[in-house]
Protein backbone atom coordinates (compact mmCIF):
# COMPACT_ATOMS: atom_id res chain seq x y z
CA UNK A 1 0.00 0.00 0.00
CA UNK A 2 1.75 3.48 -1.28
CA UNK A 3 1.06 6.30 1.31
CA UNK A 4 -1.96 7.62 -0.90
CA UNK A 5 -3.52 4.48 -1.78
CA UNK A 6 -6.34 2.81 -0.05
CA UNK A 7 -5.66 -0.66 1.44
CA UNK A 8 -7.20 -3.70 -0.34
CA UNK A 9 -9.78 -6.05 1.32
CA UNK A 10 -7.01 -8.44 1.01
CA UNK A 11 -4.65 -6.18 3.34
CA UNK A 12 -7.54 -5.13 5.48
CA UNK A 13 -8.15 -8.95 6.00
CA UNK A 14 -4.67 -9.93 6.58
CA UNK A 15 -4.85 -7.09 9.36
CA UNK A 16 -7.23 -8.77 10.60
CA UNK A 17 -6.06 -12.32 10.71
CA UNK A 18 -2.97 -10.62 12.29
CA UNK A 19 -0.75 -11.87 9.06
CA UNK A 20 1.88 -9.94 7.23
CA UNK A 21 5.17 -8.85 9.07
CA UNK A 22 4.67 -6.05 12.23
CA UNK A 23 5.55 -2.75 10.75
CA UNK A 24 3.29 -3.38 7.28
CA UNK A 25 0.13 -3.70 10.21
CA UNK A 26 1.32 -1.36 12.19
CA UNK A 27 1.07 1.44 8.91
CA UNK A 28 -2.20 -0.38 7.69
CA UNK A 29 -3.43 0.16 11.26
CA UNK A 30 -3.26 3.68 11.60
CA UNK A 31 -4.43 3.69 8.07
CA UNK A 32 -7.56 2.30 9.23
CA UNK A 33 -7.59 4.51 12.24
CA UNK A 34 -7.82 8.01 10.30
CA UNK A 35 -9.01 6.75 6.98
CA UNK A 36 -13.38 6.62 7.68
CA UNK A 37 -14.05 4.88 4.42
CA UNK A 38 -11.42 2.25 5.23
CA UNK A 39 -12.42 1.89 9.52
CA UNK A 40 -15.96 1.39 7.77
CA UNK A 41 -14.35 -1.63 5.50
CA UNK A 42 -12.05 -2.94 7.97
CA UNK A 43 -15.31 -3.07 10.37
CA UNK A 44 -17.46 -5.00 7.97
CA UNK A 45 -14.78 -7.45 7.25
CA UNK A 46 -14.50 -8.10 11.07
CA UNK A 47 -17.91 -8.66 11.24
CA UNK A 48 -18.59 -10.79 8.52
CA UNK A 49 -15.46 -13.06 9.87
CA UNK A 50 -17.73 -12.86 13.38
CA UNK A 51 -20.09 -14.21 11.76
CA UNK A 52 -18.64 -16.49 9.60
CA UNK A 53 -16.75 -18.07 12.74
CA UNK A 54 -19.86 -18.28 14.94
CA UNK A 55 -21.70 -19.72 12.46
CA UNK A 56 -19.02 -22.47 11.80
CA UNK A 57 -18.44 -23.03 15.44
CA UNK A 58 -22.54 -24.18 15.39
CA UNK A 59 -21.10 -27.24 13.18
CA UNK A 60 -18.43 -28.27 15.46
CA UNK A 61 -18.30 -31.83 15.60
CA UNK A 62 -18.76 -33.99 18.78
CA UNK A 63 -15.55 -34.76 20.39
CA UNK A 64 -13.67 -38.08 19.61
CA UNK A 65 -10.59 -39.33 21.41
CA UNK A 66 -7.95 -39.00 18.73
CA UNK A 67 -5.48 -41.83 20.28
CA UNK A 68 -1.71 -41.82 18.55
CA UNK A 69 -0.27 -45.26 20.09
CA UNK A 70 -2.87 -47.29 17.80
CA UNK A 71 -1.93 -45.39 14.44
CA UNK A 72 2.16 -45.91 14.89
CA UNK A 73 1.18 -49.52 15.44
CA UNK A 74 -0.84 -49.61 12.38
CA UNK A 75 1.72 -48.02 10.57
CA UNK A 76 4.48 -50.73 11.92
CA UNK A 77 2.34 -53.53 11.57
CA UNK A 78 2.86 -52.45 7.98
CA UNK A 79 6.27 -52.33 8.05
CA UNK A 80 6.70 -55.67 9.06
CA UNK A 81 4.45 -56.68 6.30
CA UNK A 82 6.28 -55.24 4.17
CA UNK A 83 9.55 -56.45 5.22
CA UNK A 84 7.97 -59.92 5.34
CA UNK A 85 6.95 -59.84 1.78
CA UNK A 86 10.17 -58.49 0.91
CA UNK A 87 11.97 -61.82 2.26
CA UNK A 88 9.79 -63.93 0.66
CA UNK A 89 10.07 -62.15 -2.32
CA UNK A 90 14.06 -62.84 -2.25
CA UNK A 91 13.58 -66.35 -1.22
CA UNK A 92 11.71 -67.33 -4.13
CA UNK A 93 13.82 -65.20 -6.54
CA UNK A 94 16.98 -66.38 -5.71
CA UNK A 95 19.29 -68.25 -7.96
CA UNK A 96 20.55 -71.54 -6.79
CA UNK B 1 13.84 -47.52 10.30
CA UNK B 2 12.44 -45.10 12.30
CA UNK B 3 14.57 -43.29 15.36
CA UNK B 4 13.53 -41.99 18.64
CA UNK B 5 13.70 -38.59 17.30
CA UNK B 6 10.99 -38.50 14.78
CA UNK B 7 9.10 -41.25 17.16
CA UNK B 8 8.38 -38.13 19.55
CA UNK B 9 8.21 -35.13 17.01
CA UNK B 10 5.45 -37.46 15.28
CA UNK B 11 3.84 -37.88 18.66
CA UNK B 12 4.35 -33.94 18.90
CA UNK B 13 2.60 -33.54 16.06
CA UNK B 14 -0.13 -35.96 16.59
CA UNK B 15 -0.86 -33.85 19.89
CA UNK B 16 -0.54 -30.54 18.28
CA UNK B 17 -2.96 -31.80 14.69
CA UNK B 18 -5.24 -34.52 14.94
CA UNK B 19 -8.17 -32.98 16.69
CA UNK B 20 -7.84 -30.01 14.14
CA UNK B 21 -7.40 -32.34 11.11
CA UNK B 22 -11.06 -34.04 12.36
CA UNK B 23 -12.72 -30.62 13.17
CA UNK B 24 -11.45 -29.80 9.63
CA UNK B 25 -13.06 -32.99 7.83
CA UNK B 26 -15.89 -33.13 9.68
CA UNK B 27 -17.33 -29.57 8.54
CA UNK B 28 -15.97 -30.54 4.89
CA UNK B 29 -17.23 -33.85 5.22
CA UNK B 30 -20.29 -34.22 8.01
CA UNK B 31 -19.55 -37.70 8.48
CA UNK B 32 -17.88 -38.35 12.02
CA UNK B 33 -16.96 -42.26 11.40
CA UNK B 34 -15.52 -40.69 7.71
CA UNK B 35 -13.12 -37.92 9.59
CA UNK B 36 -11.53 -39.85 12.38
CA UNK B 37 -10.52 -42.34 9.40
CA UNK B 38 -9.63 -40.12 7.19
CA UNK B 39 -7.23 -38.35 10.00
CA UNK B 40 -5.74 -41.66 11.51
CA UNK B 41 -4.53 -42.77 7.65
CA UNK B 42 -2.76 -39.29 7.27
CA UNK B 43 -1.08 -39.99 10.31
CA UNK B 44 -0.12 -43.62 9.44
CA UNK B 45 1.02 -42.39 6.05
CA UNK B 46 2.97 -40.01 7.64
CA UNK B 47 4.62 -41.98 10.07
CA UNK B 48 5.50 -44.67 7.28
CA UNK B 49 7.35 -42.22 5.41
CA UNK B 50 9.64 -42.17 8.38
CA UNK B 51 10.58 -37.95 8.32
CA UNK B 52 8.56 -34.86 8.98
CA UNK B 53 7.66 -32.90 5.78
CA UNK B 54 9.07 -29.31 5.67
CA UNK B 55 5.53 -27.93 6.45
CA UNK B 56 3.74 -30.93 8.48
CA UNK B 57 0.23 -29.01 8.78
CA UNK B 58 0.17 -28.25 5.10
CA UNK B 59 1.01 -31.92 4.23
CA UNK B 60 -1.17 -34.08 6.02
CA UNK B 61 -4.38 -31.57 4.79
CA UNK B 62 -3.27 -32.39 1.63
CA UNK B 63 -3.06 -35.84 1.85
CA UNK B 64 -6.26 -35.61 3.30
CA UNK B 65 -8.56 -33.88 0.77
CA UNK B 66 -6.28 -36.58 -1.32
CA UNK B 67 -7.93 -39.67 1.11
CA UNK B 68 -11.32 -37.29 0.93
CA UNK B 69 -11.46 -37.14 -3.28
CA UNK B 70 -10.67 -40.89 -3.53
CA UNK B 71 -13.57 -41.75 -0.98
CA UNK B 72 -16.17 -39.58 -2.27
CA UNK B 73 -15.13 -40.93 -5.91
CA UNK B 74 -15.80 -44.67 -4.96
CA UNK B 75 -18.77 -43.85 -2.15
CA UNK B 76 -22.01 -42.36 -2.14
CA UNK B 77 -22.18 -38.69 -1.38
CA UNK B 78 -21.30 -37.19 2.49
CA UNK B 79 -23.92 -37.73 5.03
CA UNK B 80 -26.41 -34.73 6.17
CA UNK B 81 -24.90 -33.01 9.56
CA UNK B 82 -28.18 -31.72 10.05
CA UNK B 83 -29.04 -33.35 14.20
CA UNK B 84 -32.55 -34.59 14.96
CA UNK B 85 -34.05 -31.76 17.27
CA UNK B 86 -36.11 -33.44 21.04
CA UNK B 87 -36.67 -29.71 22.45
CA UNK B 88 -37.56 -26.34 21.20
CA UNK B 89 -34.26 -25.08 21.90
CA UNK B 90 -32.56 -28.04 20.33
CA UNK B 91 -34.85 -27.17 17.40
CA UNK B 92 -33.94 -24.02 17.12
CA UNK B 93 -30.15 -24.95 17.75
CA UNK B 94 -30.97 -27.21 14.74
CA UNK B 95 -32.22 -25.05 12.58
CA UNK B 96 -29.30 -22.34 12.88
CA UNK B 97 -26.98 -25.38 12.29
CA UNK B 98 -28.90 -26.55 9.11
CA UNK B 99 -28.85 -22.97 7.61
CA UNK B 100 -25.16 -22.69 8.20
CA UNK B 101 -24.92 -26.39 6.85
CA UNK B 102 -26.77 -25.53 3.96
CA UNK B 103 -25.06 -21.72 3.29
CA UNK B 104 -21.60 -23.63 3.68
CA UNK B 105 -22.56 -26.80 1.22
CA UNK B 106 -23.66 -23.58 -1.33
CA UNK B 107 -20.10 -22.15 -1.82
CA UNK B 108 -17.82 -23.87 -3.82
CA UNK B 109 -15.30 -25.92 -2.89
CA UNK B 110 -12.46 -24.16 -2.68
CA UNK B 111 -13.57 -21.42 -1.17
CA UNK B 112 -15.68 -23.90 1.62
CA UNK B 113 -11.85 -25.46 2.21
CA UNK B 114 -10.30 -21.94 2.35
CA UNK B 115 -12.87 -20.27 5.10
CA UNK B 116 -12.30 -24.00 7.08
CA UNK B 117 -8.89 -23.95 7.11
CA UNK B 118 -9.50 -20.71 8.22
CA UNK B 119 -11.20 -21.27 11.14
CA UNK B 120 -9.04 -23.92 12.60
CA UNK B 121 -5.90 -21.29 12.78
CA UNK B 122 -4.33 -22.48 9.76
CA UNK B 123 -1.40 -19.41 8.93
CA UNK B 124 -1.94 -18.05 5.63
CA UNK B 125 1.39 -19.74 4.30
CA UNK B 126 -0.10 -23.06 4.90
CA UNK B 127 -3.41 -22.60 3.09
CA UNK B 128 -1.36 -21.19 0.23
CA UNK B 129 0.73 -23.76 -0.23
CA UNK B 130 -2.32 -25.87 0.49
CA UNK B 131 -4.72 -24.70 -2.11
CA UNK B 132 -2.01 -23.78 -4.14
CA UNK B 133 -2.03 -19.74 -4.08
CA UNK B 134 0.00 -16.79 -3.66
CA UNK B 135 0.52 -15.79 0.02
CA UNK B 136 -0.32 -12.52 -1.01
CA UNK B 137 -3.69 -13.65 -2.46
CA UNK B 138 -5.19 -15.39 0.71
CA UNK B 139 -6.42 -12.58 2.54
CA UNK B 140 -8.36 -11.36 -0.86
CA UNK B 141 -9.69 -14.52 -1.07
CA UNK B 142 -10.86 -14.97 2.86
CA UNK B 143 -12.51 -11.25 2.54
CA UNK B 144 -14.30 -12.20 -0.56
CA UNK B 145 -15.42 -15.82 1.25
CA UNK B 146 -16.36 -14.56 4.68
CA UNK B 147 -18.80 -12.09 2.97
CA UNK B 148 -20.37 -14.85 0.82
CA UNK B 149 -20.72 -16.93 3.12
CA UNK B 150 -22.58 -14.73 5.43
CA UNK B 151 -24.67 -13.35 2.36
CA UNK B 152 -25.95 -16.69 1.18
CA UNK B 153 -26.65 -17.41 5.43
CA UNK B 154 -28.37 -14.69 5.59
CA UNK B 155 -30.54 -14.91 2.72
CA UNK B 156 -31.43 -19.00 3.49
CA UNK B 157 -32.78 -17.10 6.47
CA UNK B 158 -35.19 -14.91 5.01
CA UNK B 159 -36.06 -17.49 2.56
CA UNK B 160 -35.98 -21.25 4.17
CA UNK B 161 -36.32 -24.16 1.80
Amino acid sequence: MSSSAHPTDGELRELLDGEGPQARRAVLRAHVTECEECGNRYAALQESRAVAESLLDLLAPRPVELKVDPVIQRARRFAYLRQAVHAVWRIFTRKP
Amino acid sequence: MIDGTFDQAFRRLFTERAASLYRYLFRLSGDVALSVEITQECFVRLYRSGRLPDAPAAWLVSTAHDLLHRRYLADEEPQSVEPVPTTDAAALAADLMASAHRALARLPERDRRLLLLQHEGYEYRDIAEIEQLAPGGVGTMLARVSDEFRRTYDELQRTPD
